[in-house]
Parts: structure tokens; sequence; C-alpha cells
């Protein structure tokens, strides 16, 4: 069973320390997702639900128990190996874009690129672009992008170099409910094609398109 | 790859904040610009004091005086604290003569003799006087620039050197009224020469006063600086005719013309052997103002490392700024290593415009500066080109210095970033 599981979390506790007073914001966490599955972590504000993806993303290794995104356990790794891990294996959406201003929608597509020692592919970017419907968008910045075309170019991003998983933060949190919608839909369409997906929300649609849905409440899945 | 890449990144950034880019620049600037600025005017000077002033001889000759003990601004004859220094007279002429790495010596006798000169009416309008000081060169020196060069036993053959020529095309004629000379115009100039007396030293050590006519042969560089000078057997039969003791081989100095620049070593060691100095002034001279111009380019260096500060305060801002942007990038893929490499990229990058930025405008100043002294201030002695020399390897330094200052400013920024929670700066995001 081991091998079909992407992403495993066993025991997963991370505490904030306050003075003398330790609080746990995640306790005994455990879970799995499997290729091509989609799965929601679905908890109101301040449920932990973004500290759980930090942490299954690579991007906070303050916590105990462990993580393994395929065969590599996340404790064990360096801090460059866990970047080549998040650039290699996973692609993040976030729910404020976090696209690079300066750049046309192209080259945030391409910005995986720049870390992973490959030249970058234009005519990739142009494709994924395609993909998530912004093919005629390509040269412009993201301040002449809408909410909903940015999070398409942080999507896009996100598939760049093949991910084994992607982590989506509220991936609809800024975005109208019909956006939402064309989003949720374009997620489906990647579903399609094989992609595996850990979505962080509380809005019940992003629920609804889930195989399951995990519920976090008070640092605790329920 | 990764590094076009990070330099790609970088440059494109560099867009993203031009005002604060450009203010950060320009600190860097003034810094370079203050740095070539003194640098420059402090070589520009020792040029002028090397070349013009104190005019360095011809890199194979060398000048060989008494020993002397030098105490960094003054030399004090070595007689007085330690007994008699070895005199160069004839034979210490042959004993150098006779080193192996010398192609030639040619002495150098001082004509130790009250005299003052009268004259130039012709030229100037009016008689002229002025004490004068002679020394008797060897007539194979003088030969080299005045080769029609002929000793006349009714008339002293006057050398004049190309410096004071200078001084007095550029100081004197202009305060005199009097008008300016080339070695030409100058060659055959005719005036009276009262030896055994001057208004400085009176009539010590003569045993007679005289006139004598005295005719000006040519220049050399090789004349006395400041006065006037002879074939040496004039010298020694001006000495014999008026001196009380006459002392005809107390050489002043010996100038030795080497076989090759590469035996000057060998032959200085040999010329300390003989228990003789050679003379380090220029040297020294130029040793003294490089110095000077060091401590003074640490007013530059002080500007940079202000500049540098600036920069570390303005990375800090802008850092912070962009902690979530930084974040995004760790996030997909860039090590903490990536991050110092961009900041630093981008310090470098600020760092050679400003570089660029200040070596323009020193070159525009000190075009600005040469331009108004031509216009504005009188003539100047050896009215140099520039006051300012910025050599190659002095504009690299500069660029080099801004350079330095950007990314060491930048770098405990870059270090601070690189560490910063990747998480929670995403979390700041909402």
């Amino acid at each position: 069973m081991t091998s079909d599981v992407i992403l495993r979390a066993g025991g997963v506790r991370k505490e904030v320390v306050d003075g003398e007073r330790r609080t746990a914001i995640l306790d005994d966490i455990h879970l799995a997702v499997r290729p091509g599955e989609s799965v929601a972590l679905v908890g109101p504000s301040g449920s932990g639900k973004s500290t759980l993806l930090h942490i299954l993303g690579a991007l906070d290794n303050a916590y105990k128990g462990s993580v393994t995104i395929g065969a590599q356990a996340l404790e064990r790794l360096s801090d460059k190996q866990r970047a080549r891990l998040r650039n290699q294996s996973i692609g993040f959406v976030f729910q404020s874009y976090n696209l690079l201003a300066h750049l046309s929608a192209r080259e945030n597509v391409l910005l995986p690129a720049q870390f992973s020692g490959s030249p970058p592919d234009g005519e990739r970017a142009l494709a994924i672009l395609e993909k998530v419907g912004l093919a005629d968008k390509a040269a412009r910045k993201p301040a002449l992008l809408s909410g909903g075309e940015r999070q398409r170019v942080a999507i896009a991003r996100a598939l760049y170099n093949h991910p084994r998983i992607i982590l989506c933060d509220e991936p609809t949190g800024n975005l109208d409910g019909q956006t939402g919608k064309d989003i949720l839909r374009l997620f489906e369409n990647l579903r399609a094609d094989g992609a595996t997906f850990l979505i962080a929300t509380h809005d019940d649609q992003v629920a609804d398109f889930s195989d399951r849905v995990l519920r976090i409440s008070e640092g605790r899945l329920r | 790859m990764r590094l076009i890449a990070t330099g790609r990144l970088a440059a494109q950034h560099l867009t993203t904040n031009p005002g604060r880019n450009l203010l950060s620049a320009m600190g860097i600037g003034v810094g370079v610009c203050v740095l070539l600025l003194i640098a420059g005017l402090g070589l520009g000077a020792r040029d002028i004091v090397l070349k013009e002033v104190m005019r360095e001889l011809p890199v194979d000759i060398v000048e060989v005086i008494p020993k002397s003990v030098d105490l960094g601004l003054f030399q004090m004859g070595e007689k007085t604290l330690f007994g008699e220094a070895a005199r160069l007279d004839d034979k210490a002429l042959d004993a150098l003569r006779a080193l192996p790495e010398v192609q030639n010596a040619y002495p150098k006798l001082e004509v130790k003799l009250p005299m003052g000169a009268h004259g130039g009416a012709r030229f100037f309008g009016r008689r002229l006087y002025t004490d004068l000081f002679m020394t008797g060169l060897d007539e194979a020196l003088l030969r080299e620039r005045i080769p029609a060069f002929r000793d006349a036993p009714d008339v002293l053959p006057v050398v004049v050197s190309d410096q004071l020529l200078a001084i007095y095309n550029a100081s004197v004629a202009p305060n005199l009224g009097t008008p300016k000379l080339s070695p030409e115009t100058l060659t055959g100039f005719m005036f009276e020469v009262q030896i055994g007396r001057s208004l400085m030293l009176g009539n010590r050590g003569v045993k007679r006063v005289g006139d004598e006519r005295a005719r000006v042969v040519g220049t050399s560089p090789f004349a006395m600086r400041l006065g006037v000078s002879v074939p040496l057997a004039t010298a020694r039969r001006l000495l014999n005719s008026y001196a009380l003791e006459p002392k005809l081989d107390d050489y002043q100095a010996i100038l030795l013309r080497a076989t090759s620049v590469a035996d000057l070593p060998e032959i200085k060691r040999k010329v300390e052997a003989l228990g003789f100095s050679i003379d380090a002034s220029a040297q020294k001279t130029s040793r003294l103002m490089g110095t000077a111009t060091l401590l003074a380019s640490l007013l530059g260096i002080l500007v940079l490392l202000l500049a540098a500060l600036n920069i570390a305060h303005g990375f800090f801002a802008s850092l912070s700024e962009r902690r979530r942007e930084l974040a995004t990038l760790r996030a997909v893929g860039a090590t903490r290593g990536d991050v110092v490499s961009l900041v630093l990229t981008q310090a470098f990058f600020l760092g050679i415009f400003g570089g660029l930025g200040g070596v323009i405008a020193a070159l525009g100043i000190t075009n600005l500066i040469d331009w108004a002294a031509l216009r504005f201030v009188a003539d100047l002695p050896f009215s140099p080109r520039s006051f300012f020399a910025l050599p190659l390897w002095l504009v690299f330094t500069g660029l080099s210095a801004a350079i330095l200052a950007s990314v060491v400013g930048a770098l405990w920024p870059a270090i601070s970033a690189a560490r910063a929670p990747v998480a929670a700066a995403l979390a700041d995001g909402g």
C-alpha cells in the first residue's frame, strides 16, 4: 500500500511557544494522499490547515512526527534537498496567488525552471497557459489580469515541473462565486489528466469537488 | 544555467522600484566619484611634480651622491654624525666607470662661487639682474641634446634647464610682462656674469671679482634646475680663476648610465659598497605623495562605506517588503543560497550602475575643472594638460570598490532574508 501513497503524515505535531507557555496548533495528524486523488482539508479559520499544508509542502520543518513525499522523509532532508523536492514534486497554489509582479504570466509560469537546473521551456509554459485558458495573455503582467486569471497563472506555475502533488491553500478564497467555480472546473480537468490535489479550504464547493474530505478543528483531524 | 537565471531575475527586479534603486546607486556613485577625484588629483599632482618639477632622470640613469643619513623628509650629510663620508672625486669616478654594468659616468661639479647675471635689455626692454647658481656638467652629457655644442674660451657656454624655461614662461614672464621664450629663441642669448660677488653670498671664498660674457647654447633636462650649467672644463676654469681654494674634483654627484636597466639593482648594490648612495629623492617624493593621496582617498572610502550602509538600509527595507516574493521563490524551489545569490546579484548590478555613474561623473568633473582652470586661472608653471590622472587601473579600482561596497552592504540583509521562515512570510499574505 505504501507505494500507492504520494504523501503521508504520521503523528504530526506543531507547537508554538509564548514565553513559558507551549500551545499545540497541530496535534497527532495522520493522513495519506494517493495518486490522482483530490483531498479537501476543511476547517474554519485558525484551525491549522494552512500550517499543516506548509509542513506537508516542506516549507516548515519545525514540527514533530513524520511526513513523507514519495519515499522521502522530509525530516531527513537538508534545506537544499527540501528545495529540490518542492521544485520537482510539489506544486503550490496560494489564496493570494503570490505571482511576481514584475514578471509576465509566462515568466511566472517559468519560475520553477529558474531553480531546477534545466533550461526554461517556453513552449511548455505556453502549452500550460493554453490548458488553463490564458495563452493569449501570456505576455501580460499580473496587474493586468483579473483575480481568476491570476489564479490560473498560479495553477499553471504549479503544474510546470510535473509535480506529484499540488497543495492548494484556499485557492478560491479571493475569488467571486463564478470565478471560483471556473477554477474548480479547471481542477477537475487537471484531475482527469492525473493530477493529485490536497486543498485546504473552508469553502464547501471545494469540498464537494473532492474525493475525500478531511475535517480539521483546533489542530486535530476529526 | 542557474547563475544566468539568477542574473535575469535580479535584473528584472531592478525595474520594480527604480526610484529607490537609483538612490542606492547614486550613493555608491558619489562615493566612487569622490574616491576617483581625490586619488586622481593626488596622482595628477604626483605626475606633475615628478615629471615636470623634479624631472626624473631617464630610466637607465642613476645619480650617485655622497652617502647621507635618511631621516625621512630630511637628509643629513654623514660626516656630521659618523665622521667623513666618502668623497666623489676622480678616484671614485674611475671606480664607478670601471663597474661592468656601467656604460658611462658623468661627473657634476658645483661651481661654488658667488655670482650674478646681468643683461636681457634686447629681450626684455630693460637690464635684469639675478644671483646665479652654476654646475659644471660632463660635455658628453650636454651634447646629447645640444649636438652643435662648441666650447669657447672667451664666452661661457651656458645650458639652461628645460624646467627653468617652463617656470620662466609660466610664472615670470606674465608677471614681469616680458616675452615668453622657446629653446630656439633663448639659444644665442648673451648676458654678463659677475663672478666673485652676489647679493646673497657677498664675496665669500673668492680670490678676485671679475666679469665674464656668457651665451646660452641650448637647453637640457640634465642642466641645473634653478641655475645654469656649463661644461665641466669651463667650471674648472672658473674655480681655478676665482676660488680661494678650488676643489676641481669634489663632485656634487656622478650620473651613471647603465648598460641595461636590468643592471640597476646590481649598480645600486656596488655603489653602496663603494660608500656612496643613489639619489632617491624622486622616489621618496613619489612615495610621500602616494601616501598623502592614499590618506586623502580615505575620504572617498568613507563615503563608500556610508553608501554601503545606505545600501544595507535600503536592502533591509526592500527585502522586508519582498518577504512574500522571496518566500514564493523558496516555495517553487529556491534554496537559501539562491535567495542570497539573487539579492547579491541585485547589489552587484547596483554597484556596477553606481560605479559607472561615479566614473562618468568623475570624468565630467575633472574635465570641467581642467577647462575652468585653463580659462579662469592664470598660467601655471609646467601648464599640465590635466590636474588629474585617472589611469585605467584607478577607474577599475573605483568600479571594484563600488561593487564591493554594494555587495558587502547587501550581504547581511541577504542572509537575513534567506533565513526568514518561509511559511510565516506566506501566511502574512492571508
